[in-house]
């Protein structure tokens, strides 16, 4: 009696957990945002993109306004945080973030810079901690990544990037969630899981039949 | 059936080693699966094992998401926020809670995969997989892995022996007349195997098995493996060459003082073609999986929820790959019927002598 209460107590928990989980909905943004932040991100020696990205938060973080810029961000996260693995195409995939930076050559990865005053600033702490207000600039270079050795993007002011806003200004709503392949993958791993399941059933037969 | 305790240890390390590989939930619950059949079909374990592994496991799980939750605030689900405290603060959000269950996941399976090597090979097996040259260490691995199930069994001999006189603990104080024999029973246990193996000359080895040459080579080995290893990482080939050098010392030394261990074994399970056929599978299905194949989904071995949680990949290579790891279960499942035919005779003499008892 009080084994089943158990249950049925564990049980009610959990439901009521996933439900609280499954109706959280994605953070939503504003066209008309009030705050604004330049972000500058040096592909190469050549190629340099900038954008203005608009947010109505008071802050958001480094990795937010990277990402609302528009440009494709990949990024590999573990319990210490998030690190920046390719930005527009350039760098690493995520599951091999610090690809060129192997067997003592040198180390090329994402740089992380803040604009202080008219120069730029190696950032201490990662994107995802790092918090942006209204009118600040932000930098990426790819490049060796150490701080001896970085490139430090290009000067370029806040009001360079974001007075002229027009076609520049970005406030990229957040993508849908969506489910990557189709629903046919998921009836195979169901099938194995049935088979297994099924295998657990044949085991249990047996053994009571012994 | 039987399968060779070195041919269950490549299946365990390709299980285990996937199981921190392959970082999708999917192909996780796929090798928790393959374990815990694994479990059902070769080892007996006893329900309240069975219980508290689930426990464990709903622990982890819990622990795992809410530390991710306080101390990842990344992700577009948010559920609420929490002020600006160090560390903690900040926004709570469903993918770190979901990134927090597939950490967990993963190791729960890796804690199966281990639970199904300790209960399916019998421990003394479990000993000789350790090298010869390593015998005392063997002997320390046997007493720790043999502890805590004598332990509890001891425990819930008392435990039975309290209740039968009307014990029954409700409190803290009241663990103390369980406590204290069980300290007690721990104590002449330890003096009991201290004695036999004494008495086996367990101790007289000690001078033969160490030589100063030997131990001379074995420190000059650890450190050109050590220095290799850090130059391999500052100028890379020529540091891979030094670690080789080093490691090879080492594996040379393992083996030479290997040679000099003498072991009596009393019941040999011979190695056959089935085991060859599992080291065979396990290693097809972990080359197929990790090898840079073109047809093979790779990207679906990793899973990142963030910004924002989507779906798992399943690739269905990859999980035919990993199906190949069920061939130890397949062989329980042709293997148990056989084996039921050929021990119900016994059951059938088992009934007919309980039967003349009866008569009599």
């Amino acid at each position: 009696m009080e084994k089943s209460r158990n249950i049925i107590i564990t049980v009610s928990s959990i439901c009521l957990i996933l439900v609280w989980l499954l109706s959280a909905s994605p953070r939503q943004l504003n066209a008309q945002d009030p705050n604004h932040v330049a972000v500058v991100v040096r592909l190469d020696e050549e190629e340099v993109v900038t954008q203005c990205v608009a947010f109505n938060e008071e802050q958001i973080s480094g990795y937010d306004a990277l990402r609302r810029s528009g440009l494709s961000v990949t990024a590999g996260f573990d319990a210490q945080g998030g690190t920046i693995c390719q930005i527009d195409g350039v760098g690493c995939p995520a599951d091999n973030c610090f690809c060129q930076c192997k067997g003592g050559q040198d180390c090329i990865y994402w740089s992380y810079w803040h604009q202080v005053g008219d120069s730029w600033e190696y950032a201490r702490v990662g994107a995802t901690t790092y918090k942006v207000s209204d009118k600040e600039v932000e930098g990426w270079s790819w490049g060796p990544g150490t701080i001896s050795q970085a490139i430090e993007p290009p000067a370029v002011t806040f009001e360079e990037v974001c007075d002229s806003l027009g076609s520049s200004e970005m406030g990229v709503p957040m993508e849908e969630s969506t489910s990557s392949g189709n629903w046919l993958q998921y009836v195979l791993f169901g099938g194995i899981l049935g088979l297994f399941a099924l295998a657990l059933v044949y085991s249990q037969i047996r053994s009571k039949s012994r | 059936m039987r399968f060779n305790s070195r041919a269950w240890m490549v299946w365990v390390l390709v299980v285990a080693f996937l199981a921190m590989f392959a970082r999708n939930p999917l192909y996780s619950i796929i090798l928790l699966a393959l374990s815990l059949l694994a479990i059902q079909y070769y080892a007996r374990i006893e329900s309240p094992v069975r219980s508290m592994f689930l426990q464990i496991s709903l622990g982890i799980l819990l622990f795992s998401a809410i530390y991710h939750a306080l101390f990842i605030h990344i992700g577009d689900h948010v559920l609420f926020e929490l002020p600006q405290w160090p560390l903690i603060g900040g926004i709570i959000t469903v993918e770190a809670i979901a990134d927090g269950f597939r950490n967990g996941l993963v190791l729960i399976a890796l804690i199966a995969t281990f639970m199904a090597l300790n209960t399916i090979v019998p421990s003394r097996e479990l000993v000789r997989l350790v090298p010869a040259a390593f015998q005392d260490l063997a002997v320390v691995v046997l007493i720790a892995i043999t502890y805590v199930p004598e332990t509890r069994r001891h425990l819930r001999r008392i435990r039975e022996a309290q209740a039968i006189r009307g014990h029954r603990p409700r409190g803290f104080r009241d663990w103390r007349p369980l406590i204290l024999p069980l300290l007690v029973g721990g104590l002449e246990r330890a003096m009991r195997l201290s004695e036999a193996m004494v008495a086996r000359g367990h101790v007289s080895e000690r001078a033969e098995n160490s030589r100063a040459p030997e131990r001379i080579l074995l420190i000059a080995g650890l450190f050109t493996a050590l220095i290799g290893w850090v130059m391999a990482i500052l100028w890379g080939v020529s540091g891979y060459i030094l670690l080789s050098l080093g490691g090879l010392v080492l594996v040379l030394i393992v083996v030479r003082k290997g040679r000099r261990v003498r072991r009596t074994s009393f019941v040999a399970v011979p190695w056959t073609a089935t085991d060859t056929i599992l080291v065979f599978t396990s290693l097809a299905a972990l080359i197929l999986v990790i090898a840079p194949w073109p047809v093979i989904g790779r990207l679906s071995l990793s899973y990142v929820p963030y910004p924002l949680l989507k779906m798992p990949e399943f690739h269905p290579l990859v999980g035919l790959a990993l199906i190949l790891l069920s061939f130890p279960i397949l062989m329980g499942m042709t293997t148990q019927r056989d084996h039921d035919r050929m021990t119900e005779p016994d059951q059938n003499a088992t009934s007919s002598r309980e039967g003349i008892r009866q008569a009599r």
